[in-house]
């Protein structure tokens, strides 16, 4: 396949300073690259650009020895791609966005650095999946109050970007429609903790909230989406292992079963909610919608087309990750890299650990 | 720039850039130089410190900076503080570029200890400390604390600093960075009013000079 027809799937974090951004994207790659990560899951990860693949790395490497990384204070455009085992060419890109955290909590006061500011917010509203980082360290010692700022200060800046868009008379990219609420240094939490434990609490103690949110990025299923991540284990001041992470390959599948469980909403079947097995199976239910994609997908959603159709929901229900993995083989053996891909990231949402990281609450 | 008594660089605090965090609030410039003037020190920053990940022991760069036809040598560092980390416990790092003036040959390198990063922070250090903990709403437009303002007064008292330690060769052609000259000032109002005080005298003078001339 060649590279300009490999699906891309944009994803842009959204946390105030210190939320845990840079350590994440860190410890995406670093993780994911790691050639232990490629024979348990049968692909990895790529950077496209060696020097930010360096960069990533040297950043992962100080985890490693106990470090956590510097805060952001640039923005930059990652772009990973998945590369199945055996295949030459990714089935899949993944871009990620970081970004310093600091501006979401003040206007800078050099002209260049507000307008790398607003060019950086214009090209986090191009991503398909917003993912807002809850403090996983503040939620368990502030509680509520804590994401009940949290989720104020965010709607706030959100229609602050809109309005500053608004007053330059530049156009403005809808605010992406998907949200997944990430509850980052998740293993900071009670290990008995779940993501459907955690929604419920923000869901009913944050209902106000949660609204006003929805308004403010025009997207009806703000809220609905928790997923638990943890990108080292660590003790809130020093790494204690940087092999030891919660979620981070879940990221870009739980995006794609979002952006279906969506479309399932649209065409009014209600389906896609509960832990990720049981989306699954209710989304294979309504499958039949999948061939005609282009239909309810908006025109930024389209690229993903082929490779949710690829993800062939009705095949497979209930056999498992390792079932997927063989597929996964079976498909890279024949060069078929879209549907290898597609095959690993089914892999990943049939595992154990997925049904306890993420749920989608039916709103 | 100039060599003391003591054989040590002296370095101009009015030719600084120095960026950093604070505990709470993010990175941003506190000191800015006097000369060269320039719109968009962001760009400037960005470019002279891509790739650099500052660590403890300091970083060093030798640039030239070309403003439209105007170069001006710089000397660019950036390193982990060696006290302070951020709320989140993390390093603090520093990114500091020095215009020094350079008298002789444009070729001609500079010799700064490894540490003069250090020392320019350290020189400004009761500054530093009045602002490192200071919350993000006190720095807000209009709010109690003037991030900029402190570092400048500080800057103004103490004008120059003589680097001392061992000294290390820095060249200048690491990094070429070109940008836009700051714009003009502004006319301000009351500026305006005295232009057009002044041509107002001129033209009544002349008015006067060809009624005596007519006479």
């Amino acid at each position: 396949m060649a590279m300009t027809e490999v699906s891309e799937i944009r994803l842009a974090l959204f946390g105030p300073s210190a939320s845990g951004k840079t350590t994440f994207l860190a410890s995406y790659f670093g993780n994911q690259q790691r050639n232990s990560f490629e024979e348990a899951h049968g692909y990895r990860l790529e950077a496209e650009d060696v020097s930010d693949g360096n960069q990533l790395l040297a950043r992962y490497y100080r985890m490693e020895e106990g470090e956590f990384p510097l805060g952001t204070e640039q923005f930059a455009e990652y772009r990973f791609g998945l590369k199945v085992h055996g295949l030459p060419v990714p089935g899949l890109r993944i871009v990620w966005y970081d970004y310093p955290g600091g501006w979401w909590e003040r206007t800078p006061k050099d002209d260049s650095e507000k307008l790398a500011r607003r060019e950086a917010f214009a090209k986090l509203l191009t991503s398909h999946v917003g993912v807002l980082l809850i403090d996983g360290m503040r939620y368990r010692t502030e509680g509520l109050p804590y994401v009940l700022h949290l989720l104020d200060q965010f709607r706030a800046e959100a229609r602050r970007i809109s309005d500053d868009f608004a007053a330059a008379n530049t156009p403005l990219e809808a605010f992406p429609s998907q949200w997944i609420l990430a509850i980052s240094k998740a293993d900071l939490l009670p290990a008995d903790k779940t993501a459907e434990m955690i929604c419920r609490e923000i869901v009913v103690g944050a209902k106000d909230q949660l609204t006003g949110m929805s308004k403010a990025v025009n997207s009806p299923t703000f809220g609905h989406q928790y997923l638990l991540l943890s990108s080292v284990r660590g003790d809130g001041a020093r790494v204690i292992d940087a092999h030891q992470y919660v979620g981070l390959h879940l990221v870009a599948p739980v995006a794609l079963v979002s952006v279906l469980s969506e479309l399932a909403d649209k065409a009014a079947t209600g389906a896609g909610f509960g832990v990720l097995k049981v989306i699954i199976e209710r989304l294979a239910a309504v499958v039949d919608l999948i061939d005609t994609l282009d239909d309810f997908l908006p025109p930024k959603y389209q690229v993903l087309t082929k490779l949710l159709q690829a993800l062939d929901l009705k095949a497979g229900l209930g056999k498992g990750a390792e079932y997927f993995r063989e597929k996964q083989a079976a498909a890279a053996k024949k060069g078929k890299s879209l549907e290898a891909a597609a095959a690993a990231m089914r892999a990943e949402l049939e595992s154990p650990a997925a049904q306890q990281a993420y749920y989608r609450n039916q709103g | 720039m100039s060599v003391d008594e003591g054989q040590n660089v002296r370095l101009d605090l009015k030719n600084v850039l120095w960026r950093t965090r604070g505990q709470h609030w993010d990175y941003s410039f506190v000191l800015r130089p006097v000369f060269p003037r320039v719109d968009s020190w962001y760009d400037v920053h960005v470019k002279v410190f891509a790739g650099i990940s500052p660590d403890i022991v300091p970083v060093n760069r030798g640039g030239i900076l070309v403003l439209d036809s105007e170069k001006h040598r710089f000397v660019a560092t950036a390193f982990q503080d060696a006290r302070r980390r951020d709320a989140a416990d993390r390093p603090v790092a520093n990114y500091i570029i020095w215009f020094p003036s350079i008298v002789g040959n444009e070729t001609s390198g500079l010799s700064v200890p490894l540490s003069w990063g250090e020392q320019v922070a350290s020189s400004l250090g009761a500054a530093r400390a009045k602002t490192f903990n200071v919350l993000p709403s006190e720095l807000v437009d209009g709010a109690s604390v003037d991030l900029e303002g402190v570092f400048a007064s500080a800057r103004d008292a103490s004008k120059q600093i003589s680097l001392n330690g061992g000294l290390v060769p820095v060249t200048f052609d690491d990094v070429t960075v070109g940008v836009e000259k700051k714009k003009p000032l502004a006319t301000t109002s009351q500026s305006k009013w005295s232009m057009l005080a002044g041509t107002a005298t001129v033209v009544l003078l002349l008015l006067a000079l060809l009624w005596y001339a007519s006479r």
